[in-house]
């Protein structure tokens, strides 16, 4: 101790230690070595042999699999605005109208998690199986058609990331609207706002921070899912988080899934870049964080 | 054993069986997880003939008889295996953690390639992978001295076969049927594989992601040998295969997970495993496994030792304990696949009479001409085929 005290700027690296051996343990190494098999070629066989001349692996790839790439930032997009439909509605009830039922609402949003997220994909085969719970009756009522289905389609896929990513909506909103100051809407309603002009000056501004961070921590994992297509879709709504777990595990493609895992990972980062300068600011990040 | 107790097994297999996907999902995982085995057994090396405390095997899932009401198999929950600790004092760790055989091969690739113990024991993959293994030198000989009852009782057909012409390295596990489970209730039954592309089935059709059972199959429908797979044949197979998935014919490829189809009535028809359509049936009587009229894939899993495994004399012992019909008979009540016992037939009428004739388990002569097992080709022929088919299932033709 005697030493932080005559070194105080040791406190912050101090703190930062773990943090950063964590990253630099689990992050940047396998990052470096993903990067380095990117640029393999050969088989586990014959075994691997690197040269930069193996850039073709990303031509390949991107030519080969571009339809799953598109496919992924299309759900992803349809399952994060889903997702924002149904959290932003719901954590503005429980941060002004719920009152005392608050906790338990908000227990409630994370109750799923309590369960593992591949027993809960699993779950939505049950209910929305061919003549399950849900499409049963209404077949037998003749409201639908009875080839009709539901599981196994582009749809099944994407609500089942919706489902499971939307707890990563609700809360980062929810934090934001709960924090704003209520004298600020009754400022607004002294200088004649409507409620709707209260919401859309205030309220709305004041909740970005949640909104951006809930946008991010929902769209990101669902563009690198794998589980909804495989579990709820059918061949053809395989996204491109299939082909790198097949390539890695099946094939073991080290190369290929290696360059489809950078260039995914490269795709995320650009696209958060540019969300956040089309949303404002750093300073929006900084709240949010 | 009861035919109540065995009854009893047998619900709970299909129980554990509605929940495929779970399972394998969660043997995905135990097979993520495990490098080799858990425990670390020595038996005492050199001429010393005492059996080790422990032996550690892998095995496919749903493989070996297990207890009513439990769905894992280990030493102290399947009858077998109990009855091996019983008579030699050594506990089997056994581990469900082969859920495809590239996969697992890649794990114990390293070791050996090393000259190192891959912590198992036994492992029982596929003729065509047991072959590369053994054609690598990664697997050790059998001493029969120590295995009367396989060398008595193993069945007419494995002698001799080319990836182990004198019964050396591979002692036959299981042999499975691949054929066609069609739900009579929902379709009119039919007996030709193009029965699958009929119409009235759209949507309703799901398939394998194993490429020689499915892509087998295909090909017979095609009219094609997959006892001698060609490229020509192969793009047409595949070529059929990706027609049916785009005009949504097929509903999905699966793994185990196409029993939960068929049981939901998802499908009405799917490229099936004997055994598992056994099981099904016994709580959907519509459920019908039938070898297609062009033919069907047949596939042996076989028990091998791996290359420097620390306890060879008992692993010895234990495929010689299953090479006793009375053994390989509480194996078969529960797993429903063919046995490879001689005399194992008697001992599965005194369990239950009704499963000795039971046409999954013994099938007869004509249909076990219309079986095909999937042919060798070089490596160059199977990586291309392996590309092709990994292209359907991850739907970059859709």
């Amino acid at each position: 101790m005697g030493m932080i005290r005559r070194h105080p700027a040791l406190v912050p690296l101090l703190l930062l230690l773990p943090g950063l051996v964590w990253l630099v343990s689990f992050y940047l190494a396998p990052n470096i070595q993903m990067f380095a098999s990117s640029f393999w070629s050969g088989t586990l066989e014959s075994g691997f042999s690197f040269s930069f001349s193996n850039w073709t692996n990303y031509t390949d790839a991107l030519g080969k699999y571009q339809q799953q790439y598109a496919r992924s930032i299309q759900y992803g997009f349809a399952a994060t605005l889903i997702c924002f439909a149904i959290a932003f509605p719901l954590a503005y009830f429980i941060a002004f109208k719920a009152g005392r039922a608050r906790s338990a609402l908000l227990f409630l949003v994370v109750a799923p998690f309590f369960t593992s997220y591949l027993l809960r994909t699993i779950g939505w085969r049950t209910i929305l199986g061919d003549d399950s719970i849900i499409l049963g009756p209404l077949k037998a009522a003749g409201l639908v058609d009875p080839a009709a289905r539901f599981l196994d389609t582009p749809f099944a896929v994407i609500a089942g990331i919706a489902y499971n990513f939307v707890p990563f909506m609700i809360l980062p909103i929810y934090v934001s609207l709960e924090k704003i100051d209520r004298r600020l809407l009754e400022a607004a309603q002294d200088l004649y706002a409507t409620s709707w002009g209260a919401f859309r000056r205030v309220t709305l501004p004041l909740a970005m921070p949640g909104i951006f961070a809930g946008s991010l921590l929902t769209f990101i994992p669902a563009i690198g899912d794998f589980i909804n297509a495989e579990l709820l879709g059918n061949p053809n709504t395989t996204m491109v988080g299939n082909v790198i777990q097949r390539q890695f595990l099946v094939d073991r493609d080290y190369p290929t899934a290696a360059a489809l895992s950078f260039m995914l990972m490269v795709l995320i980062l650009a696209g958060v870049a540019l969300y956040g300068r089309l949303l404002g600011t750093d300073e929006l990040t900084s709240k949010a964080i | 054993m009861s035919t109540e107790k065995k009854m009893g097994m047998e619900l709970d297999r299909r129980t554990v069986l509605k929940a495929g996907a779970v399972a394998g999902a969660a043997a995905f995982l135990a097979a993520c997880g495990t490098s080799g085995a858990s425990t670390e057994p020595t038996e005492s090396t050199g001429g010393d003939k005492t059996p080790a405390a422990a032996i550690n095997f892998a095995n496919w899932t749903y493989y070996i008889d297990v207890d009513d009401g439990v769905d894992t198999a280990t030493a102290d929950t399947s009858e077998s295996l109990r009855r091996f600790q019983a008579e030699y004092g050594t506990r089997v760790n056994y581990q469900e953690v082969l859920l495809d055989n590239d996969e697992f091969f890649g794990t114990i690739k390293a070791p050996l390639e090393a000259g190192q113990d891959t912590g198992w024991d036994i492992v029982t993959p596929t003729t065509w992978m047991a072959k590369k293994i053994v054609d690598l030198g990664w697997a050790e000989k059998f001493d029969k001295a120590n295995m009367p009852n396989f060398v008595a009782n193993l069945a007419d057909e494995f002698k001799g076969r080319a990836a182990d012409s004198s019964n050396d390295y591979l002692a036959p596990w299981q042999s499975l049927m691949t054929g066609l489970g069609i739900n009579t209730k929902k379709t009119t039954p039919f007996t030709k594989f193009s029965g699958l592309w009929d119409p009235t089935l759209k949507g309703k059709v799901v398939l394998l992601t194993e490429l020689r059972d499915t892509v087998g199959l295909v090909m017979l429908g095609n009219g094609a040998d997959p006892s001698v797979p060609t490229r020509p044949t192969f793009d047409a197979a595949i070529a059929t295969l990706q027609g049916e998935i785009n005009s949504g014919q097929v509903r999905k490829l699966a793994s185990q997970g196409y029993t939960e189809l068929l049981i939901s009535d998802s499908a009405y028809a799917a490229i099936a495993w004997s055994g598992d359509v056994g099981i099904i049936k016994l709580d959907k009587p519509e459920l019908d496994f039938v070898v297609p009229d062009e033919g069907g894939m047949y596939a042996t899993d076989n028990m091998l030792i791996p290359k420097g495994a620390k306890n060879k004399y008992t692993a010895e012992l234990w495929i010689d304990f299953y090479y006793r019909p009375e053994i390989a008979a509480i194996v078969e009540a529960y797993v429903q696949y063919i046995c490879p016992v001689k005399g194992a037939a008697e001992e599965i009428a005194k369990i239950d009479p009704a499963l000795a004739t039971n046409p999954l388990i013994f099938p007869d002569a004509a249909t076990k001409s219309r079986l095909k097992v999937w042919g060798d080709v070089s490596a160059e022929d199977q990586a291309y085929f392996d590309e092709q088919f990994s292209g359907i299932v991850e739907g970059v033709g859709g």
